[in-house]
């Protein structure tokens, strides 16, 4: 039986009274994609960092396997995520020795060949332009040991060839340990939904 | 250029709390140089007794006392107990002239922390040396008691506790090496947090600590806590190079003392970018402690003590005890105590600091 990671029931998180997020069951299971969408406003960035343990519920219960504090936890935040005035390279250093280290280096090569990132890994992250400061952020946090990945919106300002690129990292993704969790626009979703594995959460506006 | 005008000048207006804030403080700053106590300071002066003074020389300190109130009019404290250790009787009662004695000889000792310092002190210890000299009239307060004028010494003598004064700017030399210590270290910690806020990487690198503020808070307050106890000890260094200065005894004991200090500025520092949020605001909040520093720490001179609340702001900065404790280590030798204050005072502001950290984490994390 897999085992599961993280639970959520009747869960609800307001901000200044207004419900930024209701989700009636939400569970992570190890070795797991999930795939959150919805409108603007539904909670899919909420979502997220409750789960990473930024943030807690007002109302609604969550439980947490009892190895979650042994578990490296990798977000990217729905903008910025990566130090401006380190080049791309010394960002994936620094985030990697956050997240337990960096994986195989030919990984790391492999990585940034796919995302087009290898002629920009000296350059600082204020040189490039906003999808590959974007990129780079990717980057960072998935050439490190993160077992749980959860990634804000990685599409937002990436072109056609750079979502496509995306997509192919993302597909080959795999932690057994933990899990992978992706919100995106229902368009994006629908894209990543066709590929097999991947368990969906619709939110809908609270 | 008018419509850009406009639009500068219209973004001001819309937010009266900046503008008023910005007046606001202002005049308070006014007000606060206004009420700094840069006035001659009041010199204090003792009489002490010795372990080899007799009953006849104790009897002559309270006609001395009178002598030097009556000619000079400077107040004199003489405490009851005997004294082993002048210099450091000297600083625990913050006394300028220690006034002794021998059987025959009246001993002036001065504490000065330069020359200019010391040679104030030489000309108000000739002259407290020529009011209780035996000229006429003054002397006849001696002479009604009999056994004072028989036992009364006839010479004077002065001397410094200085080993090296110098340029009376070197008396802001250990002020400001305390102030850049723990000025750096406050802008290390707001940078640090702000940098974090400003490029989102903050809630990256909670989660990767598993939600736990402590260990973000405590990595940051340290790394700049440990800048600016490089900062003092390489001033320190520069100092005993290039201006004369001795590293003494008790090093361990200052710098110890001036860590308490920073690492409370590192805590406000940490607070101060959780509650401001932006690099604009905290440019501007910045700016303004640094000021508030300058002005109110004791740097350039004390806060009038009549004014009460510019004297409690004053005191709410940890980096006046520090300064005051390095200042009397640098120029005396003293090495301050780590029991009983200013170890206490600085203390309980740590704690302070750290609580209002913890009330800015929560702040915070309640619109994440």
């Amino acid at each position: 039986m897999t085992e599961v990671l993280l639970e959520i029931k009747k869960g609800e998180k307001r901000y200044s009274g207004a419900i930024a997020l209701h989700i009636a069951e939400f569970e992570a299971q190890a070795g797991g994609r999930i795939i959150t969408f919805g409108p603007n406003g539904s909670g899919k960035s909420t979502l997220l960092r409750v789960v990473c343990g930024l943030t807690s519920l007002d109302i609604g219960t969550i439980k947490r396997t009892e190895r979650w504090s042994e578990l490296r936890i990798g977000y990217l935040p729905q903008v910025g995520g990566i130090y401006l005035d380190y080049t791309v390279d010394e960002n994936q250093q620094m985030f990697s020795r956050l997240l337990g280290g960096c994986v195989e280096p030919e990984s790391c090569q492999e990585l940034s060949e796919t995302l087009g990132l290898t002629p920009y890994l000296f350059r600082r992250a204020d040189e490039l332009s906003g999808g590959f400061r974007r990129l780079a952020a990717l980057y960072a946090i998935l050439t490190s040991k993160a077992n749980v990945i959860a990634l804000d919106e990685p599409f937002s300002s990436l072109d056609a060839e750079m979502r496509e690129a995306v997509m192919k990292v993302l597909r080959a993704v795999d932690r057994p340990d933990g899990f992978l969790i992706v919100s995106e626009h229902e368009s994006v979703a629908t894209q990543l939904n066709n590929l097999s594995g991947w368990k969906e959460v619709q939110l809908a506006k609270p | 250029m008018i419509t850009f005008l406009k639009h500068e000048l219209l973004d001001i207006a819309t937010r009266p709390l900046l503008w008023l804030g910005t007046f606001g403080f202002a005049v308070f700053l006014l007000h606060a140089v206004a009420h700094l106590n840069i006035e001659d300071d009041k010199i204090r002066i003792a009489i002490y007794q010795t372990l080899g003074d007799t009953d006849d020389t104790v009897k002559t300190f309270k006609p001395a006392q009178g002598l030097i109130e009556e000619t000079a009019g400077i107040s004199v404290i003489s405490p009851d107990e005997i004294v082993t250790d002048i210099a450091t009787q000297m600083f625990k009662d913050d006394v300028k002239i220690a006034i002794t004695r021998t059987t025959d000889t009246w001993r002036f000792t001065l504490m000065s922390r330069s020359i200019l310092e010391h040679r104030k002190l030489v000309r108000i210890a000739q002259l407290l040396g020529l009011s209780l000299s035996q000229n006429r009239p003054w002397y006849t307060i001696v002479e009604n008691t009999a056994s004072s004028a028989r036992n009364w010494p006839k010479k004077i003598q002065i001397s410094g506790i200085t080993a090296d004064p110098g340029s009376h700017a070197r008396v802001f030399i250990p002020k400001i090496i305390s102030l850049l210590a723990y000025f750096i270290a406050f802008a290390f910690a707001c940078r640090s947090m702000i940098r974090d806020i400003s490029s989102n990487t903050l809630p990256l690198i909670l989660a990767a600590s598993n939600g736990h503020w402590e260990n973000i808070v405590l990595s940051k307050v340290l790394s700049a806590t440990f800048m600016g106890i490089l900062t003092f000890l390489a001033l320190l260094v520069f100092a005993s190079m290039s201006e004369g200065f001795q590293i003494k005894e008790g090093l361990y004991i200052t710098a110890t003392l001036l860590a308490l200090a920073v690492l409370s500025s590192s805590f406000l520092g940490v607070a101060l970018s959780l509650f401001a949020r932006t690099e604009s605001r905290i440019y501007f909040f910045g700016s303004g402690y640094l000021i508030l520093l300058v002005l109110l720490s004791g740097l350039i001179a004390e806060i009038d003590p009549r004014e009460k609340v510019l004297s409690f702001i004053s005191n709410v900065f940890p980096v006046k005890y520090a300064m005051d404790s390095l200042a009397d280590w640098m120029f005396f030798g003293v090495i301050p105590s780590l029991v009983g204050n200013p170890a206490n005072v600085l203390f309980a502001l740590l704690i302070l600091s750290v609580t209002v950290t913890f009330v800015s984490v929560i702040h915070y994390r309640r619109a994440m």
